[in-house]
């Protein structure tokens, strides 16, 4: 009977025709439906015995899975690197303007125009509270930073924390259609707008962390980290995050957990083992790596350049070389050095000439109160080619003695000549190596009658001098938030002029403001690879100022790479979801070319089943 | 999020306007502020080149300002110290030994003018740039002088200098003969000092036309001389004692030999016996001596007494004579606060090597300090003062032989002295010192105001942006946004859904 099936085909075609305007109707009502992907029917043939006797119909969607791929990679260096070029510049805006004196580097030479400005009139009083102010400006700016930086780690903290969570619902989320899915799979219905939906929660968990996904032969879509942890397979993992609620200098993080003092995200407890993703590096990129590379590194860098310039600056005013006396013992020469006046920090350097290989060696001795605290790590110098050893002061100068000993081997007669001098001796005339030099540097704390020079800054308002402690909690850490000038200065002005007693100085004597000028312009400092200015086996040494510019234009530097690289992805994202959306994004003029199709298509079967109504009639007719 | 976009509208158009957008935005930022980039970031590679320029300008400019403050007080002292040249030269002009014009109330009008003189003097001294004394070393804050009311007549019971002139006016007159012995034993008359001490006359070798008369050189201690007639010596022949004064001055006292007896005129009468005639040399010689001592040893010992009030340098303080007895005083002593007039009040420590110029210094460049510092005691200052106060307080009253002969003595030496002599560091070797600080002050303000110049070239080429150019540049990507919006716009309205 083939009139009837040409009917059943007809009625089919008008059927498929039907949906097809259905889905056009659709495509164009949701074309800029985020996410939303064009949909078309395909058409196969409902085959019976006598052949094809009607049509069915699936709805698919149009996409190319190769670049629904590269814009899943492509998108999670996007989020990392714009959330890296955000905090990028605003430490580079914090840091300095060009065409503006608003930077630390500007209250530093402003300082130094303030003392110039005493060297010139050291009697005058507003010459005198003038650079007072001038270095309260650079205590009060370096703790401001400080605050901001922490500001900024304690947001990155909290947007760590925001993050987790949203990624914890985009991972349910995907859990969720991922069942949906199968069941409306299953009932036989359309499930392309659940994929759709599947497919933009993906792809903003994407912006978070660097994920791959995977569509099963069966629909389900598996979702793991590029580092290869499953985030989604049956079920959907959580992560946790135990963030804290302010981050200050002190709290890093660290692997052991009672060392840490921000926040880590694991996987688990559901998952067994716990797994930290950050100590097992497995987030390497988007928005969650950004905030925490914001939080562990740049930022850490950051505060630590504020740490050692802060450090350098109360060390330029405060620091006293303390000489040695040279001194022999039959063959035997060497260097006294009195280690009484020495606070925990201060170091002990002792330089010699090993004759075997002709190379001069620099052994760096840092007094420590604390013997928890050693052994010393060879970073607590900025000199990265130099033997650092902690020297515990607590048993007195014999225990010193005995310690020094051990840390500089045989080759070396270490004793005491009585109080708390230290002797080092070479090894006469075996020869194998020459004391060059042995010196250390003391903190000055007293205001007057001490020195030239004066303990300008102290750690704290009201608070102790800056000797570089060691010990527990170590005073550098957050020294830029603590810095503060000396009250005795700020109370007593005349103190920047006056620096002796007997006799009184004049007040039109510029001793002293001359030393500090001096100071501040001349006195360099080392600065070692925490600072991020310089590279791991190398170390910068640069004036107080120096550095302040050097902090300036490094941020800059950052900035610009992070701002580029920002807009060379952008430019990439851009490229790859344009030619995606090529394919996948809903193309008006072709759905309304579609619609003409099916109008004709539409007539077309109509008049067959007309001409076929009119075939069965004549039929009956003859 | 995906963006919403008009449907049939293609995404890169969105993100090109939006990127010709921001631009547009960030070169009208620029022509209004003039800046290149709102952060160092934006600066690129001439980054580390504008904050060092920075740097750079920053010192400049505090240098800058160190010398504006310097070159100020330079300048006033410069004046200061011409004004005193000029108070020196009027003074000197009108010292005038032959003009011996006592007024009523007993000082003369060369006296007021040198009181005049040295008030002026003092408050020079003591004149101030914005409350800073100039002339105090590195005692600023204080005037560095005493008050002339305080300096010649003392407060509250320390000794002024008219005090310490009187005493050592006494020491060196002793008795009236500028303490010097005159006696003839027999043929011999002998002139001897009375002791061993600082005080009045001292012997030096005389010559002598006498004949028959052995005239020794002074000898022993305290040093004496004589002389010895063996017969008597002719009319006309003299005996000029030298006679060595406390300032270190020297003065002669001439006798000649005669047929009458006139002291007054230095002349002793040729006696019936050698022995007559050496009573009559030593009468003469005595009176002679006495006169000089009142007048040549006067103002002798007055200059010497200035020199021993007001010359405190290196922190040495004022001499007076220890006493009282003051006529028989054998030594000097140091005045203590307590019991004398320190006049000058500033730092008065051992000089920096050099002068007290080194007590001040700024610095004006790397590496270049001008010094300027000045102490009231320094010579230049004190010489002058010392000539003021001597003739201000010379007791001219008496208006007799004696007062004259003092006037003149004073005016013939003051008038000299303010001259400047050799030897003496003079107003104009301080002036000179002060005008080469100020060159140099001048050349490195100079040096700064070109190198400023230069580095905000440098600087706005770095950080600034050229108007011409970003004028261009915004017209040009005004032109491209109206095309893409045309554009876009054709493309946004060519749809199929318009031709159905």
């Amino acid at each position: 009977m083939a009139i009837s099936t040409a009917i059943s085909i007809a009625v089919a075609g008008l059927g498929m025709t039907q949906r097809q305007t259905d889905i056009v109707a659709q495509n164009v009502a949701r074309a800029s439906q985020p996410g939303y992907t064009a949909k078309e029917l395909s058409i196969a043939d409902y085959v019976g015995r006598s052949g094809t006797i009607g049509l069915k119909g699936t709805v698919q969607r149009q996409i190319d899975v190769e670049l629904q791929r590269q814009v899943l990679q492509a998108t999670p260096t996007t989020g990392y690197s714009e959330v890296r070029a955000r905090f990028a510049q605003r430490l580079d805006e914090m840091m300095g303007i060009p065409g503006s004196s608003n930077s630390l580097a500007s209250d530093i030479s402003a300082f130094t125009t303030s003392l110039q400005e005493l060297s010139t009139s050291p009697d005058g009083v507003t010459a005198r509270i003038k650079a007072v102010s001038g270095a309260q400006k650079i205590a009060t700016r370096l703790n401001q930073l400080t605050a901001d930086v922490q500001a900024m780690r304690t947001e990155a903290e909290q947007a760590i924390g925001d993050g987790v969570a949203r990624v914890n619902e985009l991972l349910r989320n995907i859990a969720r259609l991922n069942d949906q899915v199968a069941s409306t799979k299953a009932s036989g219905q359309d499930p392309t707008s659940l994929e759709d939906a599947r497919d933009l929660s993906v792809k903003e968990l994407a912006t978070w962390v660097d994920v791959q996904a995977r569509e099963n032969s069966d629909g389900q879509m598996s979702v793991f980290t590029s580092g290869g942890v499953t985030l989604v397979g049956a079920t959907a993992v959580q992560f946790e995050f135990d963030g804290v609620g302010t981050v200050s200098a002190g709290d890093t993080w660290s692997e052991t957990y009672s060392e840490r003092g921000v926040g880590t995200i694991t996987i688990g407890p559901s998952v067994a083992p716990t797994v930290d993703l950050i100590a097992s590096k497995l987030i390497r990129s988007g928005k969650l790596a950004a905030y925490v590379e914001a939080r562990d590194q740049m930022l850490v860098t950051a505060q630590n350049q504020l740490d050692a310039l802060a450090g350098a600056l109360a060390d330029a005013f405060s620091g006293i070389d303390v000489a040695s006396t040279a001194t022999a013992s039959g063959a035997q020469t060497g260097f006294d050095l009195d280690v009484g006046g020495l606070a925990a920090g201060n170091p002990i350097k002792l330089v010699y000439k090993d004759n075997a290989t002709g190379e001069t060696k620099t052994v760096t001795m840092i007094k420590v109160d604390d013997a928890s605290t050693l052994p010393l790590p060879a970073s607590a110098t900025a000199d990265p080619d130099d033997v650092v050893v902690g020297i515990d002061f607590t048993g007195g100068i014999g225990s010193v003695v005995l310690q020094v000993q051990a840390a500089l081997g045989a080759n070396f007669t270490v004793g005491t000549p009585g109080g708390a001098t230290l002797q080092i001796l070479d090894d006469g005339a075996t020869n194998a190596v020459d004391i060059v030099s042995l010196g250390a540097r003391a903190t000055l704390t007293a205001t007057i009658d001490g020195d030239k020079s004066l303990p300008l800054f102290t750690d704290g308002t009201g608070g102790g001098p800056y000797t570089g402690r060691l010990d527990e909690p170590a005073q550098r850490t957050g020294f830029a938030g603590r810095i503060a000038v000396n009250t005795a200065v700020v109370d007593d002005p005349s103190l920047l002029v006056r620096w002796q007693t007997s006799p009184a100085t004049a007040p039109g004597d510029a001793t002293r403001p001359n030393e500090l000028l001096s100071r501040l312009r001349n006195a360099r400092t080392e600065y070692g690879a925490e600072t991020g200015i310089v590279t791991p086996s190398t170390s910068l040494t640069a004036t107080v100022q120096g550095f302040a510019d050097s902090v300036i234009s490094y941020w800059g530097m950052v900035s610009e790479d992070a701002q580029s690289a920002k807009a060379t992805q952008d430019v990439l994202q851009n490229n790859i979801e344009a030619r995606f959306g090529e394919v996948s994004a809903v193309n008006v003029d072709a759905e309304m070319a579609r619609l003409i199709q099916l109008q004709t298509a539409y007539s077309a079967n109509a008049r067959i089943l007309q001409v076929a109504r009119e075939m069965l009639d004549s039929l009956m007719r003859s | 999020m995906n963006i919403n976009r008009p449907i049939g509208y293609p995404s890169s158009v969105i993100s090109q306007l939006t990127g010709m957008r921001r631009d547009m935005e960030d070169l009208s930022r620029q022509l209004g502020t003039g800046l290149k980039a709102t952060s160092y970031g934006g600066l690129g590679a001439g980054r580390s080149l504008a904050i060092s320029f920075r740097s750079k300008l920053e010192t400049t400019q505090t240098y800058q300002q160190s010398i504006d403050v310097v070159a100020l007080r330079l300048k006033s002292t410069t004046q200061t110290l011409t004004h005193m040249q000029s108070v020196v030269d009027e003074t000197r002009k009108s010292f005038d030994p032959n003009r011996f014009d006592l007024l009523a109330d007993g000082v003369t009008g060369q006296q007021k003018t040198a009181v005049s003189a040295m008030v002026e003097f003092l408050g020079l001294l003591d004149s101030e740039v914005a409350g800073r004394y100039s002339f105090g070393g590195r005692e600023t804050n204080e005037a560095p002088v005493e008050s002339y009311e305080h300096i010649m007549n003392g407060d509250a019971g320390r000794a002024g200098f008219r005090q310490i002139l009187d005493e050592r006016r006494q020491a060196d007159l002793g008795t009236g003969t500028g303490r010097l012995t005159v006696g003839a034993a027999g043929p011999v008359a002998t002139i001897a000092e009375d002791g061993t001490h600082p005080f009045g006359f001292k012997l030096q070798p005389a010559q002598s036309t006498l004949s028959n008369a052995t005239v020794t050189a002074p000898s022993g201690s305290p040093p004496s001389m004589s002389v010895t007639f063996s017969a008597q010596p002719k009319a006309g022949e003299s005996l000029t004692v030298t006679l060595d004064m406390p300032d270190g001055t020297r003065t002669t006292v001439k006798v000649v030999a005669g047929d009458t007896q006139d002291p007054a005129k230095g002349l002793f009468q040729i006696g019936a016996t050698p022995d007559d005639t050496a009573a009559n040399l030593v009468a003469t010689l005595s009176d002679r001596i006495g006169f000089a001592a009142e007048t040549e040893l006067t103002a002798a010992s007055a200059v010497a007494a200035s020199g021993n009030f007001f010359d405190t340098r290196n922190g040495q303080p004022p001499q007076r004579v220890a006493g009282p007895p003051f006529a028989s005083a054998t030594a000097m002593t140091a005045g203590t606060t307590t019991d004398t007039v320190f006049w000058y009040k500033g730092e008065n420590t051992a000089m920096p090597t050099g002068s007290p110029r080194g007590d001040v210094q700024a610095m004006v460049d790397t590496n270049v300090s001008v010094s300027y510092g000045m102490r009231a005691n320094e010579e230049a200052f004190t010489w002058n003062i010392r000539q003021f106060a001597v003739m201000a307080t010379a007791d001219l009253s008496a208006g007799d032989a004696a007062a004259k002969g003092l006037h003149q003595s004073l005016a013939i030496k003051l008038k000299g002295n303010l001259a400047s002599p050799e030897g003496k560091q003079s107003l104009t070797a301080v002036h000179m010192e002060i005008a080469l600080a100020q060159t140099a002050t001048e050349q490195a303000k100079e040096r700064h105001t070109q190198s400023a110049g230069t580095l905000k070239g440098y600087l706005s080429d770095l950080e600034g942006v050229d108007d011409n150019e970003v004028s261009v540049q915004l017209l040009a990507l005004q032109t491209n946004m109206q095309a893409t919006y045309q554009a876009s716009s054709m493309l946004f309205k060519m749809s199929l859904t318009n031709f159905l």
